[in-house]
């Protein structure tokens, strides 16, 4: 059923999963789209998604609206961090949203679009700015691409972070232009100098004053310009369109989200990626029915998929309180995730978090294990609203070895072995002191596990 | 030969430690360096179960969602459930109980060289302590069995006592007293004490002695914490070693941390009022033998006074104080270690810029007496028209000047150039503006502004905390007033004047080195202006849900309701150091 890596058939690839047997669609499979599509998902969660076919729950994952409940309090903090001037609070804040919120994929993809289009708040010292930002890249992470990119382009926070807030016509300021085309919509080659040189004079005029975007005409040079094959007095807009039209900017964007959603490596060959890339532009850059298509595909069930992804420290971090319905101390869990290499609102660079294997060394493990551990050690980290005893016992997680397994369910791309497992029964049946600090030690044990750092 | 046997009678009994009628300190070790007692926590109960305003406390305890919420939880009614059972089973209610229990005092130790504590209830009568014991043990066992546990006391002699033995603690009654304690060793030195008095105890400890000999008539619960011992056996104890390391610290705890650095002794004093509670700690210091280091804290010979604390409409918090910064500055290097000197050279650099070029720490504090007061007070809004999201209470620096006639121009002078400075900065960052206004005030003046709002932020959804600032100067005689709101030091400069005009105020002969007194009304008012702020803290550095971020703020702004207004006495005589802490609640009587 699944074809080696080095020749995995498109057609297969993209095709609708269609589980034929129990075998084929089980909690497992359930848990590996939530942890996907998401952060992981709780008990009651997987018992709902199990009797949902592929697609259903893919189709589901992308029409998510937020509920009002989980909106108006995040306003309520929202208003709260702005009125303090409190931009190191923005992270928690966003943590908020992705342990209290019901639509996950769109979290999901707005961390995606986030990293894709990284600005950051060591830069922009302005919280008003990054969650204007913030708040575009989350109405368009399912939408549409092209009007994210427009929106994008004249955002005050990005111009800021890429020096691009001031564009004048004698001195085009070429930073902008090459990011769009390098890291926003074509990728690194598919451009040459004088695309950016010409794209770069389009955007002259652009400016950001007070805090807002402006088109100053005065700056503007409305000259001819020759971008790509095509010629004409373009502004900025039109700049833009014609970076759009080019049939690299869907192959890249696809070529990207697989990464994320499918696997870290192995899976670049632009024939693979070439149908979703079609689709992608026929659909006229529309990012669900994309997303839809991968979440509900063959591969993205396949062995080429499960467990070949690192867990990103939101991933890891995010994942383990959500699966758990648990609740901590939202400041000190956001910044402790800066140890881990992703604070979010501050991504490293232009480019955002690289991801994949760069998550993981000696360090950010060690950095790992430690984060777990305090969190544990938190008396404000709870789980349900109480202590993860009661919470075990209101599971009905009646002994040790089915507290190991359901967390193994849980949390695991793939199975506990045995070794792993009888030890963590050891732990819990025969440890000395507070059963309760002695279920956080095994849960820290078991997080900190090689195998949980794979998603 | 009848009189000299009759003596010889009293005077055994009057020896016997089963009669004495003193404090637990014969009882103890020698080398206990922490004592607690209450004399008669039998009539404090009675008092309280007698005063109509404990069943309206009561109530409004009950209405704050916290404690409301506790009350219905399984916990909670298994305890209630659990008082009944004991209720029914000795016959009488828990209050009885308790009084029964503890009517002849409570007694507290704890001995370093056991490591141990002991609690010494002196109960009503032997029998009684006996019947209550024997009931409670008897509910205990029943409870273990029907857990299928084993007996959680084992019940066993020691001379004449019976005694209980369990995982975790022990406890014993002999004569009328009960003992409980977590070290074997400690309690049966403390019941060997009861039946026999013993030639070594606390009691005999002349530190002891003269601290007890000190004690006020007036206090219902007395503390002793032998210092001198805590001292040499943790010399790593910061608290102790009598320096803060850093200016803030410095500030409000150099002195207090100079006595505690040589003092023998701690006391506390606690007194109840009728609707107050105050407790008075003591130590002993030689006022002639304060460092020079901290004449700056207590002033030539230790004693400087603070100035009467000015109260002003709304007013949250008054601190007044003695306290030399000039001076304090100029011994940096005796009080501070490098990093904090470093950190205060720099800000010495800053300043004296701002100063235009004007020695901060010599020229500008030293222009001042060290009697200063920081006045904080509710803000009203209706000047504005955007009002800031978060809104602060004002605040006031309140200073004496030596020489009001040589710095008044230039700190006048000084203000307006900060006022266009700021101005300045603010207007390339996009903040609000500021006018300045001046108006004389009775016998003083004031240079107040005004907080012009942008055009384009006039509509503005969140608004900044900037909003609640728009500085002010004032000045009236020898005062100067600096003050985050004209409102403020309006209300300060006319206070002053009207005091002056009084000629006595109730507080002008105020004698402490530091007073702090704060009303609860103010801050009240504070919390429920910022409830949705700090209902959104709440659930970011809890993790809370909104609902329970809003039972945890909101019982805490109930529970500020409860009280009225508190004060805090730093003073010293010729050999003592005292904090006197009062707190008082007058609004449950109003509710009754």
């Amino acid at each position: 059923m699944n074809p080696a890596s080095n020749s995995i058939d498109p057609e297969w690839a993209w095709a609708p999963y269609e589980p034929t047997g129990a075998e084929d669609w089980s909690l497992a499979h359930v848990a590996h789209f939530h942890r996907r599509a998401g952060f992981g998902a709780n008990w009651q969660t997987l018992q709902e998604s199990l009797p949902l076919s592929p697609v259903t729950l893919a189709t589901q994952a992308v029409s998510q609206v937020e509920s009002a409940e989980v909106e108006s309090s995040s306003q309520a903090l929202v208003t709260s961090i702005l009125a303090a001037g409190g931009l190191n609070q923005l992270p928690a804040w966003w943590i908020h949203r992705l342990l209290q919120g019901s639509a996950t994929l769109r979290e999901k993809m707005t961390i995606f679009w986030h990293g894709h289009f990284a600005t950051s708040g060591a830069k922009v010292r302005d919280p008003q700015l990054l969650l204007r930002q913030n708040r575009l890249l989350r109405e368009h992470a399912l939408g549409d691409f092209a009007a994210m990119v427009h929106e994008v382009s004249k955002d005050p926070a990005m111009l800021m972070y890429l020096d691009s807030d001031s564009n004048r016509k004698v001195h085009p300021n070429e930073n902008f232009a090459r990011e769009l085309m390098e890291l926003f919509t074509l990728g690194e080659g598919r451009y040459s100098e004088q695309d950016i040189r010409e794209l770069a004079r389009c955007f002259t005029g652009w400016e950001v004053r007070r805090n807002e975007y402006r088109f100053n005409p005065y700056q503007h040079d409305d000259g001819t310009k020759r971008l790509f094959d095509q010629r004409g007095q373009f502004g900025g807009e039109q700049g833009v369109d014609i970076v759009l039209d080019r049939e690299d900017c869907p192959r890249f964007i696809a070529g990207k989200l697989v990464r994320y959603f499918v696997a870290d490596e192995g899976l670049s060959g632009e024939e693979l990626i070439e149908p979703l890339a079609v689709e992608f532009r026929e659909s006229g850059l529309q990012i669900a029915p994309l997303v839809q298509r991968i979440l509900s595909s063959n591969l993205f069930y396949s062995e080429h998929a499960r467990a070949r992804k690192f867990r990103s420290p939101i991933e890891f971090a995010v994942g383990f309180l959500r699966t758990l319905d648990g609740s901590t101390n939202l400041i000190g869990f956001s910044n402790s995730l800066k140890d881990l290499g992703q604070l979010l609102f501050f991504p490293p660079n232009v480019k955002g978090w690289n991801g994949g294997r760069e998550w993981i060394n000696s360090s950010t493990l060690l950095a790992r294990a430690n984060m777990m551990h305090d969190l544990l050690a938190r008396s404000e980290t709870r789980f349900g609203g109480g202590d993860l005893q009661e919470y075990c016992d209101s599971q009905g997680w009646a002994d040790p070895e089915e507290v190991v397994d359901r967390l193994s369910t849980l949390l695991l791309a793939l199975p506990l072995n045995s070794e792993a497992s009888t030890e963590l029964t050891q732990l819990l049946e025969s440890g000395s002191g507070d059963p309760e600090k002695r279920l956080r030690r095994a849960l820290a044990l078991f997080v900190s596990l090689p195998v949980y750092q794979l998603a | 030969m009848r009189v000299p046997v009759l003596a010889a009678v009293l005077a055994v009994f009057c020896c016997s430690p089963l009669m004495a009628e003193d404090g637990g300190e014969h009882l103890l070790p020698i080398s206990t360096v922490i004592y607690a007692e209450i004399d008669q926590p039998g009539d404090l109960i009675r008092r309280l179960r007698d005063d109509p305003a404990v069943p309206a406390l009561v109530e409004q305890l009950k209405q704050i969602p916290a404690i409301g919420q506790a009350l219905e939880e399984d916990d909670s009614v298994k305890a209630r459930e659990a008082l009944g059972i004991i209720e029914a089973q000795l016959g009488r209610e828990w209050e009885d109980v308790l009084t029964a229990l503890v009517e002849n005092g409570v007694t507290f130790g704890f001995d370093p060289l056991s490591q141990g504590a002991v609690l010494i209830l002196h109960a009503e009568s032997e029998e009684s302590l006996n019947e209550i014991v024997d009931g409670l043990v008897e509910l205990a066992n029943a409870d273990a069995e029907s857990k299928g546990k084993k007996a959680p006391f084992q019940e066993a002699e020691y001379r004449d006592a019976r005694v209980f033995r369990g995982d975790k603690f022990a406890f014993g009654i002999a004569a009328d007293r009960l003992v409980l304690t977590n070290k074997s060793e400690l309690g049966r030195r403390v019941i060997d004490a009861i039946y026999e008095t013993p030639t070594e105890s606390l009691a005999v400890r002349p530190n002891f002695q003269q601290a007890r000999d000190a004690r006020s008539e007036e206090s219902i619960g007395w503390l002793y914490v032998d210092l001198a011992t805590i001292r040499s056996a943790s010399p790593d104890e910061k608290l102790l070693q009598g320096k803060a390391d850093d200016p803030g610290g410095e500030i409000i705890l150099g002195g207090v941390l100079e006595g505690l650095s040589k003092a023998p002794y701690l006391t506390a004093d606690i007194m109840p009022g009728r609707r107050s509670v105050s407790a008075s700690f003591s130590i002993p210091l030689d006022r002639s033998k304060i460092s020079e280091e901290r004449v700056h804290y207590f002033g030539p010979e230790g004693k400087g006074q603070a100035a009467a604390p000015i109260h002003v409409p709304g007013n949250i918090l008054t601190i007044s104080t003695y306290r030399d910064l000039a001076l304090m500055l100029q011994r940096a290097g005796d009080l501070f270690n490098e990093s904090a000197n470093d950190g205060l050279a720099k800000a010495e650099t800053g300043l004296s810029t701002l100063f235009g070029g004007r020695s901060f720490s010599e020229d500008i504090l030293g222009a001042f007496s060290p009697r200063l007061q920081l006045v904080v007070a509710q803000q009203s809004y209706d000047r504005l028209d955007t009002k800031p999201s978060i809104k602060l209470p004002a605040f006031a620096l309140v200073a004496e000047m030596r020489d009001p006639e040589a710095t008044r121009g230039a700190f006048r002078r000084n203000f307006m150039n900060a006022i266009g400075f700021f101005n300045i900065v603010g207007a390339m960052k996009g903040n609000p503006q500021l006018e300045l206004d001046f108006e004389d005030i009775d016998d003083g003046e004031l240079i107040s502004t005004r907080i012009v709002t942008p055009a384009d932020k006039k509509d503005q959804e969140v608004v900044p905390l900037t909003y609640n600032y728009a500085p002010a100067m004032g000045f009236n005689d020898q005062l100067m007033v600096i003050s985050s709101t004209g409102e403020l030091a309006r209300q300060i400069l006319t206070q002053v004047s009207e005091d002056a005009r009084a000629e006595t105020s109730p507080e002008a002969e105020a004698t402490a080195n530091t007073i702090l007194q704060f009303s609860t009304d103010g801050i009240f008012e504070l919390l429920l202006a910022n409830r949705e702020h700090l209902i959104a803290q709440n659930m970011l550095k809890e993790g809370h849900t909104r609902v329970e971020a809003e039972t945890e703020i909101d019982s805490g702004i109930e529970i500020v309701k409860l009280f009225d207004k508190g004060r805090l006495e730093l003073s010293s005589s010729d050999d003592t150091l005292d904090l006197d802490i009062s707190i008082s609640w007058d609004r449950i009587q109003k509710a009754e």
